[in-house]
């Protein structure tokens, strides 16, 4: 069975044909999916900040990474099971969507270069921190951080305009 | 560096069109065009309603034959207008006055209204923009 | 002049016509709107989340304040800007929509409260030496703007 055939028996199950017709209960998911972005995205957002010496110089990067990952962790949890659901209910029509696959792709990408700083950078943030300069490494995660999140969020209102 | 991220972010934007290979769905919102078939499925659901209408050769506007995707707008909106999750079914005849496409070549188009057998019209929403016989339009 | 006259000028501008047929244009506009809905939202989640005392504790007001408010005002900005420019070709269509009609009277409502009363107190609690626990003010704050982009939601759902 292709990834398209799979995707098309997905759509076409009762839940998900019942999750579509829903005249509330889709508008409210599909609502939380794009609000909750300020609740993680835009969180992640003072971390690039602080990062790319923008601002909160006088706080360590450790603590406003731990300021921001309280909130955005939850955030991020509501963004991807709305954003699972929403998938779910309409598999095969977002599956082929190209916005989707490059949305898709730049999801994988952030993800990769959150791992990077994650494991390159974070294990020792005390022995940066405490000179006070951000490596060079540091800050292009963040500067790409930034800039894939807002091609993210472009494909997905461009989704919708493509047939 | 501010430029640099600026400049990085405008390239990356304008290249995701590029990279998606298909056109937009842009309606030409002035054009009303009547397709009249056989409606292939009636896909009642969120974010938009779609009528795949067949329009079989022979039709009184050979630029509608084929099969098409005509797209309505969120149920509780075609709700209001009176739409039904049974307004039509697979097999019904349907008349449907649509804007098509722009670029032409895709068979999809913008439900504007539907005329019922008894020749009352069935519209997608309150709304009525430019093209659409609204209160600003000149028809 | 009525409504329907000056939304007919819309759509009769020749400039405006490039806008509004331009293959690519507005999905680009409605993505830096909400780029600038983000920006603002999440301003609003760590400002009014420190007054709750339910976030960012380990931060002083005072230094969050400072570039966050900048990042509340700048996301309205692009937000307001935007959104213009989204309904500058249409307007009869949102005109009719009671959604939108709703968005514009919150938005109003929040702007104003943003820029008196909200805008007094986080002055007052940022220069305090012990700012207090706020709880009406930053979950009004929270309400408004939270409305308002449910509001924008509803305009392509419930018209």
């Amino acid at each position: 069975m292709t990834i398209v055939e799979i995707c098309h028996s997905i759509q076409q199950t009762g839940w998900a044909t019942g999750f579509r017709q829903a005249d509330l209960f889709f508008p409210l998911v599909e609502g939380t999916h794009i609000l909750s972005l300020s609740l993680s995205v835009g969180l992640v957002l003072m971390l690039d900040v602080r990062l790319l010496g923008w601002g909160f110089q006088s706080e360590t990067v450790s603590k406003v990474m731990r300021q921001v990952m309280r909130w955005a962790l939850p955030g991020f949890a509501i963004v991807i099971v709305t954003g699972v659901l929403l998938f779910l209910a309409q598999a095969e029509s977002v599956y082929t969507n190209s916005y989707f696959r490059v949305k898709m792709a730049m999801l994988v990408l952030l993800g990769v270069n959150a791992a990077i700083f994650q494991f390159k950078y974070y294990p020792e943030p005390f022995m940066w921190e405490k000179s006070g300069t951000v490596p060079a490494g540091a800050k292009a995660i963040a500067a790409l951080s930034l800039v894939f999140w807002m091609v993210v969020i472009a494909c997905g209102r461009l989704m919708a305009y493509e047939l | 560096m501010k430029i640099k991220l600026f400049a990085l972010s405008i390239a990356l934007l304008v290249a995701i069109p590029v990279l998606a290979h298909h056109s937009f769905a842009m309606f030409e919102l002035t054009k009303d065009v009547t397709y009249e078939g056989t409606v292939v499925e009636y896909r009642w659901e969120n974010p938009h309603t779609h009528i795949i209408l067949k329009v079989d050769p022979g039709a009184a506007d050979p630029s509608t034959v084929g099969t098409w995707d005509i797209e309505g707008g969120a149920t509780s909106i075609m709700g209001r207008q009176g739409w039904t999750r049974s307004t039509f079914k697979a097999g019904d005849h349907a008349k449907l006055v649509a804007h098509p496409m722009k670029d032409g070549v895709t068979k999809g188009a913008s439900l504007f209204y539907a005329i019922l057998p008894d020749g009352k019209r069935l519209y997608h929403d309150i709304a009525r923009p430019k093209g659409e016989g609204g209160a600003t339009s000149s028809q | 002049m009525s409504l329907e006259h000056l939304w007919q000028m819309s759509y009769d501008s020749k400039t405006i016509d490039i806008l509004r047929n331009s293959k690519h244009a507005i999905p680009i506009i409605q993505s830096f709107h909400l780029f600038g809905i983000t920006l603002l939202l999440s301003a609003m989640v760590i400002l009014n989340f420190r007054m709750l005392g339910i976030g960012f504790g380990e931060i002083r007001l005072d230094v969050l304040a400072k570039p966050v408010w900048k990042w509340a005002t700048a996301g309205m900005l692009l937000a307001m800007a935007t959104g213009f420019f989204v309904f500058l070709p249409d307007p009869a269509r949102y005109a009719a929509n009671k959604s939108f009609l709703t968005k514009m009277s919150l938005l109003a409502v929040a702007i104003l409260f943003q820029y008196t009363l909200y805008r007094r107190v986080l002055r007052s609690e940022s220069s305090a030496r012990a700012p207090h626990r706020r709880v009406i003010v930053p979950l009004l704050s929270l309400f408004l703007w939270f409305s308002v982009g449910w509001a924008g939601r509803a305009i392509a759902f419930l018209g």
